[in-house]
């Protein structure tokens, strides 16, 4: 079970989230805007291009990150961008985890959040 | 012991015994033409041989060795199920991820006269399915022009040369060989003599491909 007080978007609160692959390229993306496979691939020289490849499919199927393709040069190729900052990620991860809790506990869950809110304010 | 004494004089009994001698000896035939010619027609007429020597075998018995007929319905049974998944697994993506192909592919399509899709993916795909060639994005993005021929040139030869798939798996199972035809040397042959071997090369170093060195070492050899 994730510690509540400790998810914060920082460098180590990524990892709770993301694999360590998919955090680093996150915050490159974050960093840079704009960037295309073998412009990530040169950042993760370390890694071999499937687990680039597999990481970056992974983040474009799960919304964090969008790819267009650019026909415009001499080969297609993809133009990775990450989908919101850092901040509204976490907003993203928040809701889901709140849709997890409402899942499994029911709407109840969504009330006493209300709740504690209040008194904690 | 036992369990040979029954199998021989199930057979016997049966009466099949002159046909399975010829059989075996067609197999016997089939698989030197094989060792001889490595080509998969012959390995395939052996293992579908094989298939009836097993399947004559273990339908004529009627003694306690009768589980060998359920161990072999099994492994058959598990085996079809298994490439079924990945062949509904393989169609499924193939309709969800194709996108337009880049106007530059049209020149190698006509040079090879072949259909080709490009998949949606960052991952390194290049195979055939249904006479037709699939290559991904992750791939066409990292190849000149030249070593995307040759990737499509080992793969044309797959289409023309290689023997279905599904149906050597299937044969390898039920003839309990286990063994699958295997002509990727042949493929990068093709592919070195239609498209250069420095091509060729460089398409498997840049496309990091686990085996590049072995296969470009017996290229070279
Ligand atoms: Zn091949």
């Amino acid at each position: 079970m994730v510690k509540i007080e400790r998810i914060s978007l920082d460098k180590e609160g990524l990892t709770k989230f993301f694999s360590p692959n998919e955090a680093r390229i996150l915050e490159l993306l974050w960093e840079k805007k704009k960037m295309t496979s073998p412009e990530i691939r040169q950042q993760c020289n370390d890694l071999s291009l499937a687990c680039v490849a597999g990481t970056l499919d992974r983040l474009a199927k799960s919304g964090f990150v969008s790819r267009t393709i650019d026909e415009t040069g001499p080969r297609v190729r993809y133009i990775y961008s990450p989908v919101g900052n850092r901040q509204k990620v976490g907003t993203k991860i928040c809701e889901k985890i709140i849709d997890c809790l409402v899942d499994t506990f029911g709407t109840s869950t969504v009330d006493s959040i209300g709740k504690n809110r209040k008194r904690g304010n | 012991m036992i369990g040979v004494e029954c199998f021989l004089s199930c057979i016997v009994e049966s009466g099949l015994v002159y046909p399975l001698m010829g059989l075996i000896t067609i197999t016997a035939i089939l698989l030197f033409m094989y060792i001889f010619k490595r080509n998969y027609e012959s390995l395939l007429a052996s293992q579908s041989t094989l298939t009836v020597i097993i399947s004559v075998n273990l339908f004529s018995m009627n003694c306690d060795m009768f589980t060998w007929v359920w161990i072999y319905l099994g492994i058959i049974l598990i085996g079809t199920l298994l490439m079924g998944l990945v062949k509904h697994y393989l169609e499924l993506q193939l309709d969800r991820n194709i996108i337009r192909s880049p106007p530059y592919l049209s020149e190698i399509k006509k040079k090879f006269k072949v259909d080709i899709s490009v998949l949606d993916t960052q991952k390194i795909k290049a195979f055939t399915y249904k006479n037709r060639i699939y290559l991904s994005v992750g791939l066409l993005e990292r190849l000149e022009k030249d070593e995307i021929m040759a990737v499509v040139a080992h793969e044309v030869y797959h289409l023309n040369h290689s023997p279905n798939k599904l149906l050597s798996s299937l044969l390898a199972l039920t003839s309990l060989t286990f063994r699958r035809f295997n002509d990727e040397h042949y493929a990068d042959q093709y592919a070195v003599k239609t498209a250069g071997i420095h091509n060729l090369i460089n398409a498997l170093k840049k496309l990091e491909i686990r085996d590049y060195k072995k296969r470009a070492m017996k290229l070279s050899a």
